[in-house]
Parts: structure tokens; C-alpha cells; sequence
């Protein structure tokens, strides 16, 4: 790119400020990315490597083929679990920590951050020496006598929910805390002070006011489970498929590229599409509360 | 009052469980890696620290931690640089589609790790052809993805720092004769030194225990630690592969504790 002298030099800084950075992100990611998803159009042929085409063939495949199917609906039903858990678990330590005077609150935040940045196969480890047929579940399930035998935990859809909870539990509680935060606690002691119950607080303060974070918190955290990778593979193994391990084997084991990128454009899409869906339901929702707030007061 | 009384230890109570739930496998991880046996079993047969003097020895393990040191700690100095650049014209220009290429800068962050990963094999490795020479797998190419991944959070947390400077110290070194050049060094990174310190351990933890973007772009013989360590589970998990794991887990407690000391953590997520 020449610059004429005339133009600005403004331009000029600009663009070698961030120049490079745009340039390596279309040159790593969105043409690397782009180029992927038009490999869904090619047609695979076994042996050989895949020829150039504009075919809905492996879209078509995937979605009338039951097994395939079943991969993406326990995709969703193990991530939408997930999302549920951590919403029911995060909530109230994200209000505790939003409301707690404690010297400890930054020390209790690290806790809460710390498993995040160790690393999923890491905390899989750990799954794995609780959730195993010797694992310490197991043990303590003999021990007290509710089985005899111990009983399979690991490659089960209850494991991989747990696991998967557990690796976005710190994600839910932050975003909430942060929304949780800004309401004015006057709010509350207001609601106190004229008898209201902790249940009616929470009903008709916290969590109204809360929407915004419940929201972004639910949205993030369903879109990480959905993609997850690693807890997938390592706790749910060839009995709990989902499908970021299934579209990476497509890949590397079976080399057929073209189905392998039909299923990155389907997860994308329904996972947009769901979360679309979702907030339209919440807007709804809200609206509806908002609505009988005010016919109350009236 | 005995029942709020009550009701207030059981919300303490259920906070604490959950506590518990959030630390369960890290925890689990460090006390098997301190088992005595190979076998794991609860209650263990002893303790002993034997497993951690076996780590010098698997050669494996060593490599594959000298070799993702070498590539976060590049894709760290990479993408602080890209990061900071881009933040200042972000945060000191106005120009034309800035919002659009702020969020495609950001962009690599919601779409899934393992994509991008596959994404950028494939077309390196359709490129090798064109151009004549190798790129996957190999140093650089693995290094760049890294950085594609960091990049996003060197970006907002550096953009976030320039935000808070404040603008009228500029103006005043400005007034008084400094170049931008000096006014970048002398007034600019002494007060954003915080959120680039930040900014760099996070992009050094986010590429280091990322293990889906290097999946297909690390060659056999050299690979991450996160997937050496993924390798070996599939085969077994033995107090061995919880020590391994624990080393990691100390590296970044160490380096969250340094971030936390200048820039708060609940400001970063």
C-alpha cells in the first residue's frame, strides 16, 4: 500500500498501528477459517483426497443419518445441563460475592478463577481418579453399602455433565458477580426494613435486576459446554459422543475433510441459532414480568 | 431469629460445598501425585514424594514443558506487541469502521479452539504445495496459531489500560515539547505497565494450557505438554501423571498470583 503525501498522516499511523495485527488475523484465521467451511461443499472420496464441488451431499448426510444426529442432540442436552447447574450453583456464590465485605474476597476470586486457568485435561485427571471403577466415588459408595459392585461412573452423560459444569462454573459466577455488583444494595435493606421475606427479595429484587447477567452468563457458558473439547474425549469417551471430538476425529482418523467441515458449519449455526432462540424467549419473558409489574402498581 | 440464624449457616454451608465442587480435581490431582503405589486406591498405601524425582528422568515429559514454554512464552512477546499497537490506535485514533475491526480482532475467541486448530492445518497445508516449502507442522505456524488465541486478550486488556490513562497528562507532554515517541514511553507505558503485565501472563496461561488449537499442527516427535499429558491418560492414570500435572499446576498458581498483584482478577474476566 503506497501512501500519497497529500493524504493524512493520520491514516498513515493508524495503519501501521494496527496494520500488522489485522493482517495476521484474515492471514491465520478468517481466510484459514473461510477456506474450512467451503471444504462442507466438496465431495469426499474415499482413497483419494476430496474434489472440488458445490454439494449439499454432506449436510444431507448428516442430517438423516440418526447417528450423526444423536451426536449434535446430546450435544445440546449435555451442554444445556450444564449451563442449567452452573446457573443454579454460580448464582449464589456470585451474590455472596457481591455482597461480602470480607478481607478474603480477592483471595476467594482467585479460588474461583484458578481451576480455569490450570487447564481441562488437568481437572480431567482428577475426574478421572473420583469418577474410575477404583475411584474415591466408588470407594465411598462400597464403604457405606449403597452398592455392592462398584458401578460405572466415567463414560457416562452424568460425568461429562458434572465435568463440563465444573470446568464453566468460574465463568457463570464472574459474569453474574459483575452484574450482581452494580445493584444498589439501599435496594435491599429498603425491601427488609418493610417486612419483605429473603425470598421476596431475592424474587422480586435480585433477580429481576439480575436478568442482564443471568443472560450473558447463560449464553456464554452454553456456548464453551457445547464446544467443548478435552472433558468430552477424556470422561465420556466412545459411549458419550458430542460433537467437537466427533467433527476433529472426521478429520484426523477417518481424513474426510469435507464432512469434518459440514459439522464445524452445523455446530456453529445451531449453536447461533439456539442462542438466538433463547434471548428472543428471555426478551419475551422479561417484557411479560415488566408488564405485571406495572399492573400491580397501577 | 433461630431460623434465620439457621437459614444463614445453611447458605454458608452451600457456599461452601460449592467451593468444594469448584477445587474437587485440582485438589484430587496434588494428593494422588503424592500415592505411594502405581495403582490408585483410597484409601493410598502410603505417601511419598518418589514420583516427582522420576519426573527429571522421562525425558517425554521434560521436552514437551521446555517446548510449550518456548512457544507461549513467543506467542506471548508476539502478541503483546500486536496487542499494544492495535490498542493504541484503537483507543488514540478515530477512523472509519473501528468498532468492526475491534470485534474481528476479537472475533478468534468465540468461534471453537479446535476449528481454528483444523482451519489453519488445512490451509497451511494446502498452501505447502503452492508455495514449495514446509509449514505444518512446524515451529512458527504453531507459535502464530498460539498467538490468533492470545491475541484477543492482550487486546482488551491493554485497550481497557489505555482507556483509564488519563488523556490530560498527554496533552501536557505534548504542550511542553515531547514527541509522541516520548510521550509513548515516558508518560503512556508507565501508567499502563499493570494491565500489560497482566496482559502478558494471561496470553502466557491461555496458550499454555491450550491444547485443541496445537492438536493438529504439533509433529509426533514434539508435541505441548497438554497434549503429552492427554496422550498418557488415554493409556493410564497413575500418581506419575498427577505429579506432571501438579508441576503445571504450581507454574500457574505462581504466575496468577504475580497477575493478581497488578491488575485484580475480577477485572479480567
Amino acid at each position: 500500500m503506497k501512501i500519497k503525501k497529500q493524504q493524512n498522516t493520520q491514516a498513515y499511523q493508524v495503519g501501521s498501528l494496527i496494520g500488522p495485527t489485522t493482517l495476521l488475523v484474515t492471514v491465520m484465521f478468517l481466510i484459514p477459517l473461510l477456506n474450512f467451511l467451503r471444504n462442507s461443499f466438496n465431495v469426499f472420496v474415499p482413497g483419494q483426497f476430496m474434489q472440488t464441488a458445490w454439494t449439499l451431499e454432506n449436510y444431507h448426510k448428516f442430517l438423516t443419518d440418526p447417528y450423526y444426529l444423536s451426536i449434535l442432540g446430546r450435544s445440546f442436552y449435555i451442554a444445556f445441563s450444564a449451563t442449567l447447574l452452573a446457573l443454579v450453583m454460580g448464582f449464589p456464590i456470585a451474590y455472596f460475592l457481591a455482597r461480602t465485605k470480607s478481607k478474603w474476597k480477592s483471595i476467594i476470586i482467585m479460588l474461583i478463577v484458578f481451576p480455569l486457568l490450570v487447564g481441562n485435561i488437568i481437572r480431567d485427571v482428577g475426574w478421572i481418579s473420583l469418577f474410575s471403577g477404583t475411584g474415591l466415588i466408588n470407594r465411598f459408595l462400597l464403604d457405606i453399602g449403597v452398592v455392592q459392585e462398584p458401578i460405572q461412573l466415567l463414560q457416562t452423560p452424568m460425568a461429562v455433565i458434572i465435568a463440563i459444569t465444573n470446568v464453566v462454573l468460574p465463568y457463570m459466577i464472574l459474569t453474574l458477580h459483575s452484574v450482581l455488583e452494580r445493584i444498589d444494595p439501599a435496594l435491599e435493606e429498603a425491601a427488609y426494613d418493610l417486612g419483605a421475606s429473603r425470598w421476596t427479595v431475592m424474587k422480586s429484587i435480585i433477580i429481576p435486576l439480575g436478568i442482564p447477567g443471568i443472560m450473558a452468563g447463560t449464553l456464554f457458558v452454553f456456548v464453551l459446554s457445547i464446544n467443548a473439547y478435552t472433558t468430552p474425549l477424556v470422561i465420556g469417551g466412545s459411549k458419550v459422543q458430542m460433537m467437537a471430538p466427533a467433527l476433529y476425529s472426521q478429520i484426523s482418523e477417518v481424513s474426510n475433510w469435507p464432512l469434518g467441515a459440514a459439522m464445524a458449519v452445523i455446530l456453529i449455526v445451531f449453536t447461533l441459532l439456539s442462542s438466538t432462540i433463547y434471548l428472543r424467549i428471555i426478551e419475551r419473558m422479561s417484557m411479560n414480568v415488566r408488564a405485571a409489574g406495572t399492573e400491580v402498581k397501577g | 431469629m433461630s431460623q434465620s440464624y439457621l437459614s444463614r449457616i445453611g447458605s454458608k454451608l452451600f457456599i461452601l460445598l460449592i467451593f468444594g465442587f469448584i477445587t474437587l480435581p485440582v485438589f484430587m490431582v496434588i494428593w494422588i501425585s503424592f500415592f505411594k503405589n502405581q495403582l490408585i486406591v483410597f484409601p493410598p498405601k502410603g505417601y511419598s514424594t518418589h514420583w516427582y524425582m522420576q519426573l527429571a528422568d522421562q525425558g517425554n515429559f521434560a521436552m514437551a514443558f521446555f517446548f510449550s514454554l518456548e512457544v507461549s512464552l513467543l506467542a506471548m512477546i508476539i502478541s503483546l506487541v500486536l496487542g499494544l499497537l492495535s490498542s493504541l490506535a484503537i483507543t488514540h485514533y478515530e477512523f472509519r469502521g473501528k468498532q468492526t475491526l475491534q470485534t474481528f480482532l476479537l472475533s478468534p475467541l468465540v468461534v471453537p479452539a479446535i476449528i481454528t486448530g483444523i482451519a489453519i492445518y488445512i490451509f497451511l497445508f494446502k498452501s505447502e504445495n503452492w508455495l514449495g516449502f514446509n509449514l505444518v507442522p512446524s515451529f512458527w505456524s504453531l507459535t502464530f496459531a498460539h498467538v490468533i488465541i492470545t491475541l484477543p486478550w492482550t487486546v482488551r486488556l491493554i485497550s481497557a489500560g489505555l482507556q483509564g490513562v488519563n488523556r490530560s497528562l498527554e496533552e501536557a507532554a505534548v504542550d511542553l515539547g515531547a514527541s509522541k515517541l516520548q510521550t509513548f514511553w515516558y508518560v503512556i507505558m508507565p501508567s499502563i505497565r499493570p494491565s500489560l503485565v497482566a496482559a502478558g501472563i494471561f496470553a502466557f496461561i491461555f496458550s499454555f494450557n491450550n491444547l485443541e488449537i496445537s492438536l493438529m499442527l504439533v509433529s509426533p516427535r514434539q508435541t505441548t505438554l497438554p497434549i503429552e499429558i492427554l496422550n498418557y491418560v488415554f493409556w493410564k492414570v497413575d500418581p506419575f501423571i498427577a505429579a506432571v500435572s501438579t508441576v503445571q499446576i504450581i507454574v500457574i498458581a505462581g504466575l496468577m498470583l504475580i497477575a493478581d498483584r497488578f491488575v485484580g482478577l475480577s477485572k479480567v474476566f
